[in-house]
């Protein structure tokens, strides 16, 4: 069995096994991963606000309890504990409250922090909608135009990981075939590479012979 | 750097992580380290190359009894095969966000700076948001670019650079932001660029089916030159599931096509006058359909055309289409198949791509990669090149991931290159939870599904 056929048993018997996943084996270490709860949720922001610390930026723009809360609800239940649930969940404002100040808006108090990580734990379902499609290819406008909109989900090393960050190891930007080929991209489109490269990193390998197969 | 000082840089390394995992009161500590090894068939005869990564991005927010952040990010690289060493330090910068001082914001240290039009740095840098309360605010930036690509000799390129720039932008613009601004870029004492700039973004409404634009400019006002203008349109569509962007561009850096500048410290964009002698023209768009709740379908095409000689038009083509699956609908399992094709004066690549991954089990994780690319290019060479990979992890506890990984490659030229390599990447934070926030949507590591995004 030659190598092509290796590779091509190994990528359908993946196949296979991903269409028949629910009657993968199961034991002590091989368990299903249920999908995370928390994915289809922003939940994790409700509790996080801390009346201490906004009490006297609310004290100064004359805001009262009831500009947030709403107190007419009437909770009738023996059940002490399950009062107490109600009790919060009444209580609680929900999101918009918050977004008042926080976010981009004519309402926004200009010392409320901005980040969603403020609040926010689990950002996967604030994925902006513009983030879908060719985003890798078409973001630096936006990064240009609002970078605290970068920053207020991602560290910067995420764009370092990309723009800066030199890997032999693992691929990133550019498949491992890439540099057998990348003089024809490089003439399809050649604003592209000086976006993260000098003429330097040509020049190093071109020139001065330092090819390396890891490079 | 000896091997001592490698293994001291990673002993180091470990000692933060642990103090991170104490409790420090109101500060919180997190870090993400990952380290990478790989045994490779070396170029230089009878060699093997043994490089072992270390990278780690370490902060702390709370700090100044605020919401202060520290970030860091490094690299301390040891080749135990080539006896070869280097250290990167990406970012170390202390930003104070505008809770802690009203209406004040900045960042200090080295840091990532995308204010500059198409091209971002990595400077030691200072970076002041200015915003008062009223519809503007202000940011004023500055300082010195690093850069990270080796230079084995004497460098073509001064690194002696400086970038400032200043901008007015919106502050309470719903669904957008606008923003004017200036910047300059100084090389080996020159000023390279000095460009009005102009960005912007604005969705019409967040509702299906509205379209979301944006578009930047910048005016070389020296050389009265417009070096690049973009303007595009992105949208989605509930039913039938469409999601769809179109983007047009123009890009002159500075003299292109009216003067040979000798100087390559006073090139703007030196990698684009090696193939260019006029302004580019590019118009691309790429969409993506849902074929079924768990299949959808995507493409991307953009043409550009530019002049290489005087009255030598190329008409470059770059395309890819594909498939993406998600088996369980859950984002566990993902599986990706695409066809790609590059067209130019250079010559035309077809390549084909399929990708796996799979997370369904609580503890392992696996993914494999194959791609396949034929290529015929300007000077006769034509060949096939191969590339598959395939990497089984597992997880020991939260946060912490071994992984091991083969690699090989076929071509004429390497037509023996196998690769054996590991990983371990360790997330935490000192509240304990399984992950930091912002690597919850920087979701590289293979502890979190990628919900099919393109990795």
């Amino acid at each position: 069995m030659n190598r092509a056929t290796c590779v091509i048993a190994i990528l359908v018997a993946a196949v296979i096994a991903s269409a028949c996943r629910q009657y993968l084996p199961s034991n002590r270490y091989l368990q299903l991963r249920q999908p995370s709860r928390a994915a289809r949720s922003t939940a994790d922001a409700a509790r996080k606000f801390n009346h201490d610390k906004h009490g006297p930026i609310l004290g100064t723009a004359d805001l009262t309890c009831m500009d947030c809360h709403r107190f007419d609800a009437l909770i009738e239940t023996g059940n002490e504990e399950m009062a107490r649930e109600l009790s919060s969940r009444a209580l609680y404002p929900g999101s918009a409250a918050c977004h008042f100040c926080h976010v981009a808006s004519d309402t926004r108090v200009a010392a409320a922090p901005q980040a969603c990580t403020t609040c926010h734990e689990n950002l996967e379902p604030l994925r902006p909608v513009d983030h879908d499609v060719a985003w890798l290819k078409v973001h630096s406008t936006a990064a240009q135009a609002n970078p605290e909109r970068c920053q207020s989900c991602h560290q910067q090393a995420l764009c370092i990981d990309c723009h800066s960050r030199r890997d032999t190891i693992q691929t990133r930007m550019h498949d491992r075939n890439f540099r057998f080929f990348h003089s024809v991209q490089a003439r399809a489109n050649p604003m592209q590479c000086g976006s993260c490269h000098r003429l330097d990193f040509c020049i190093n390998c071109h020139k001065q012979g330092n090819v390396s197969i890891g490079q | 750097m000896s091997t001592k000082r490698f293994i001291f840089g990673v002993a180091l390394a470990l000692w933060a992580s642990w103090l991170c995992s104490l409790p420090a009161r109101g500060v919180d500590l997190r870090g993400n380290l990952s380290l990478l090894g790989q045994v490779r068939e070396s170029d230089q005869p009878g060699k093997t190359e043994a490089p072992m990564d270390l990278y780690g991005n370490l902060g702390a927010t709370g700090l100044l009894g605020g919401g202060a952040s520290l970030d860091t990010y490094f690299r301390l690289e040891r080749d135990f095969g080539l006896d070869h060493t280097a250290t990167d330090f990406y970012a170390g910068a202390l930003h104070v966000p505008a809770g802690t001082i009203p209406g004040l914001s900045f960042t200090v240290g080295r840091q990532f700076l995308s204010e500059g039009p198409r091209v971002a740095f990595v400077a030691d840098a200072a970076k002041v948001n200015i915003e008062p309360g009223g519809p503007v605010g202000l940011t004023l930036f500055g300082g010195q670019p690093r850069y990270f690509e080796p230079t084995y000799s004497s460098e073509n390129l001064s690194q002696d650079e400086q970038v400032f720039g200043a901008n007015v932008h919106t502050t309470r613009l719903r669904n957008g932001r606008l923003s004017l601004g200036f910047f300059e870029q100084w090389r080996d004492g020159r000023a390279l660029r000095q460009l009005v700039t102009g960005a912007g973004s604005y969705g019409l409404s967040r509702l299906p089916g509205l379209p979301n634009l944006y578009g930047s400019f910048a005016v070389d006002t020296h050389r009265q030159n417009i070096d690049q203008g973009t303007l595009g349109m992105d949208a989605f569509f509930l039913k039938p599931g469409l999601s769809f962007n179109v983007e047009g561009s123009y890009y002159k850096p500075q003299d292109q096509g009216e003067f040979v500048i000798a100087d390559k410290n006073r090139r703007e964009d030196p990698i684009f006058e090696l193939f260019s002698i006029s302004a580019l023209m590019q118009l691309r768009g790429g969409l993506r359909y849902n074929l079924t709740r768990t299949v959808a379908a995507f493409g991307d095409y953009s043409y550009q055309r530019y002049e290489r000689q005087r009255d030598k038009v190329v008409h470059g083509h770059v395309a890819s289409a594909g498939l993406l699956w998600l088996p369980g609908g859950d984002g566990l399992e993902v599986v990706r198949l695409e066809y790609y094709v590059f067209e130019s004066a250079g010559g035309n690549v077809n390549g084909g791509k399929f990708y796996y991954e799979s997370q369904v089990y609580n503890r392992i994780l696996f993914r494999t990669k194959l791609d396949v690319a034929y290529y015929e290019k300007e000077n006769n060479e034509h060949d096939t090149g191969i590339n598959g990979m395939m990497g089984l992890g597992f997880i020991v506890c939260p946060g912490l991931v071994w992984e091991l990984d083969f690699e090989g490659n076929h071509t004429k030229r390497f037509s023996e290159d196998y690769r054996f390599g590991f990983s371990i990447r360790y997330n935490f934070d000192s509240r304990g939870r399984k992950r930091p926030p912002a690597a919850e949507a920087d979701s590289h590591s293979p502890t979190q599904p990628t919900s099919g995004r393109p990795l």
